[in-house]
């Protein structure tokens, strides 16, 4: 069972090489024996898993304090089988179109060999390295296919993340100086049972300034649309659906390791106010790709409000959205690398007929936009719903604030949905076999999920409270906003206001972009010392 | 120690200034490079002890050792900083060839 969390790593790993190295075309359906290999180990290991809570290992000869430690429980599960199952839709979607890119499959296999490594490393350097491995291969696999467009937003990304990582590492420097261990478990243990000096306090805001950056909150969520909407669709659907997330998942670590609470309040006005961001921005833009990034940033910010409260229902819609938004954020992106390689524009003004073109491909579409928007029957409509119940407890402007957040998104995506009318194009695209299985299974994903929610999140430990989901005013309330939305939309193509014109053309340089990581900094520092 | 602590924070402030207010693209990676080492000697500064031997079989008379833990991180983060600083050399080539410029107002703004 030991050596179990290490196949996990690198099975994937050896598979990239040995792609690389033999170089023939019968090679790459290594992949898929890689896959369904890993799948047969992730199956037994839950199970194990779940039999003793969470499973320890160290590698190799050495005590617990210095060696390598990896550590498994329930979220770092749930979250090794999200990254399987990203893994086996995007190796369908990108089969037929890359099968002899070895380069390609080289980089894109050994991504998920050390995200893996990522989810499961149980010390704070370990945790470094892995990210900023992470980062230079997803960089790598954003410019890869060379244009100018996706250089400059790759060397964007790159040095911001690295100036982002800068902070961590000062962050854990300073932890190490005080306590004398990275080992998160002994370094939770040690943590209880000390004071708080103020050096301990730094290094936790260290870390948050980092995190931050990974998963793109409101100051510092500049690079994200860059590099999501400059990569492959595949590489989009990746990095928006799960590296983001990777943020998200250190934030959630380093939370229970220093078991803090003062910075909860303003971690959730930080998602409130990226939330909101992200869909001004959003509405501003033209560029489908570029909708859809601007958008993750709303929805990461949603899953921050989320998971900034622990042990309330909002922390369980957040966990719960984080999946979600996987799911149809992936399913969104893949429709629309279809949709603009047939078309060969990115515009959604210039997209005409998609329906008529396209029809297995807009259906797809459809589901994943009534998901993102919160829709019935779809997984969207669970989380949200969790949210809605959760925010019950705040005051009434936060609540409004949510309200005019669901509307924004609502309005962009009806604006994105004019796409599919019109007529059809002479050439109808017969989409091929592994683009089929991609985006049909991640339809069903999130059709099924509202029906077997409870079995499902309870399976990975997440116990929800029995509380009806589905009432009528909630059905009014999305009516209501739909047809908000559509005014919206309407207003807004007669006459374009200045603001979002601007906006538009709104870009902060790099060197700016680094002054408002400072700012982050400062806000948290002024803001632990209020509260 | 005081002083040291000083000027490695003065480092820091150097890399991350010209972070802020760096130009092009080069600027910008060299004073990642800065700020970077200088949290390499924060991290080395700290596990110094006065009068201690190197952590080397054979070398401890006194008793004392300083902690070799940073030590052995530290290379890791030798490596990992040279690749990024390798991989944004080698991007910020393929932008002069694309943009025949490497400040970020002027390749940004261009399509």
């Amino acid at each position: 069972m030991n050596a179990m969390p290490l196949l996990l790593i690198f099975l994937p790993l050896i598979t990239a090489l040995l792609i690389y190295l033999i170089h023939r075309p019968w090679i790459s359906a290594l992949g898929f024996l890689c896959q369904g290999f890993l799948s047969i180990v992730l199956f037994f290991y839950t199970r194990f898993v779940q039999l003793t809570g969470t499973h320890d290992i160290v590698v190799g000869p050495w005590n617990k304090i210095i060696g390598i430690g990896l550590r498994n429980d329930s979220l770092s599960l749930s979250f090794l089988w999200l990254t399987l199952l990203f893994w086996w839709v995007l190796l369908a979607y990108i089969w037929s179109s890359r099968k002899e890119d070895y380069k390609f499959l080289f980089f894109f296999l050994f991504l998920e060999g050390t995200f893996m490594g990522l989810l499961q490393s149980n010390d704070l350097f370990n945790f470094f390295i892995f990210i900023d491995i992470t980062t230079i291969l997803s960089t790598i696999l954003i410019i890869y296919e060379k244009d100018g467009y996706a250089i400059k937003s790759g060397v964007y990304y790159l040095l911001f993340n690295s100036v982002g990582m800068l902070f961590y590492q000062l962050g854990f420097i300073f932890l190490y100086s005080s306590m004398g261990t990275l080992n998160m478990s002994l370094l939770a243990e040690r943590l209880a049972l000390v004071p708080h000096s103020p050096l301990i306090r730094f290094s936790f805001l260290f870390f948050l300034v980092a995190v931050g950056v990974k998963s793109a909150v409101f100051p510092v969520y500049n690079w994200l649309p860059k590099a999501h909407s400059a990569a492959p669709s595949a590489v989009s659907a990746l990095l928006s659906g799960l590296l983001v997330k990777s943020g998200l998942y250190a934030f959630l670590r380093i939370r229970t390791l220093f078991a803090f609470d003062f910075m909860n309040e303003f971690f959730f006005l930080l998602g409130l106010f990226s939330a909101l961001s992200g869909v001004l921005f959003a509405l501003s833009q033209k560029d489908l790709k570029q909708i859809l990034a601007y958008h993750t940033v709303s929805q990461i910010g949603l899953i921050v409000m989320g998971l900034s409260q622990p042990n309330t229902l909002l922390y369980l819609g957040g966990i719960t959205h984080l999946i979600n938004h996987a799911l149809f954020k992936a399913l969104l992106f893949l429709c629309a690398g279809i949709i603009i390689h047939h078309y060969q524009k990115r515009r959604v003004t210039e997209i005409r007929g998609v329906f008529h073109t396209m029809p297995f491909v807009s259906l797809a579409m459809m589901i994943a936009m009534i998901a993102i928007t919160g829709g019935f029957l779809t997984n969207g409509y669970i989380s949200k719903s969790l949210f809605t119940y959760g925010l019950a407890e705040k005051s009434g402007w936060i609540r409004f604030l949510y309200q005019v957040i669901n509307l924004g998104t609502m309005t962009s995506f009806i604006k994105i949905a004019q796409i599919f009318f019109g007529p059809a194009l002479p050439d109808r695209r017969q989409i091929n076999l592994g683009q089929w299985i991609a985006i049909g299974s991640l339809s069903f994903a999130c059709l099924a999920i509202p029906w077997i929610y409870e079995p499902l999140w309870a399976g990975f430990g997440l116990h929800l409270p029995h509380i009806s989901l589905f009432t009528p005013e909630k059905f009014l309330l999305y009516v209501v906003q739909g047809i908000m939305g559509v005014a919206l939309v309407r207003w807004l193509m007669r006459n374009e206001p200045k603001l979002i014109r601007s906006i538009r053309h709104f870009q902060i340089g790099f060197g700016v972009s680094n002054g408002l990581m400072l700012f982050f900094l400062l806000l948290m520092i002024a803001a632990a010392d209020l509260l | 120690m005081k002083l040291s602590l000083l000027l490695i924070f003065l480092l820091f402030c150097i890399g991350f200034y010209g972070l802020c207010v760096g130009k092009t693209v080069i600027k910008s990676i060299f004073n990642l490079i800065i700020a970077q080492t200088a949290l390499l000697l924060l991290f080395f500064q700290l596990a110094y002890a006065p009068n201690a031997s190197p952590p080397i079989l054979g070398h401890g008379t006194t008793g004392l050792w300083v902690d070799p833990y940073p030590q052995a991180l530290m290379i890791t983060d030798i490596v990992i900083g040279a690749s990024i600083t390798s991989l944004a050399l080698m991007f910020s080539i393929k932008i002069y060839h694309h943009y025949g410029t490497l400040t970020w107002k002027k390749f940004m703004h261009k399509d």
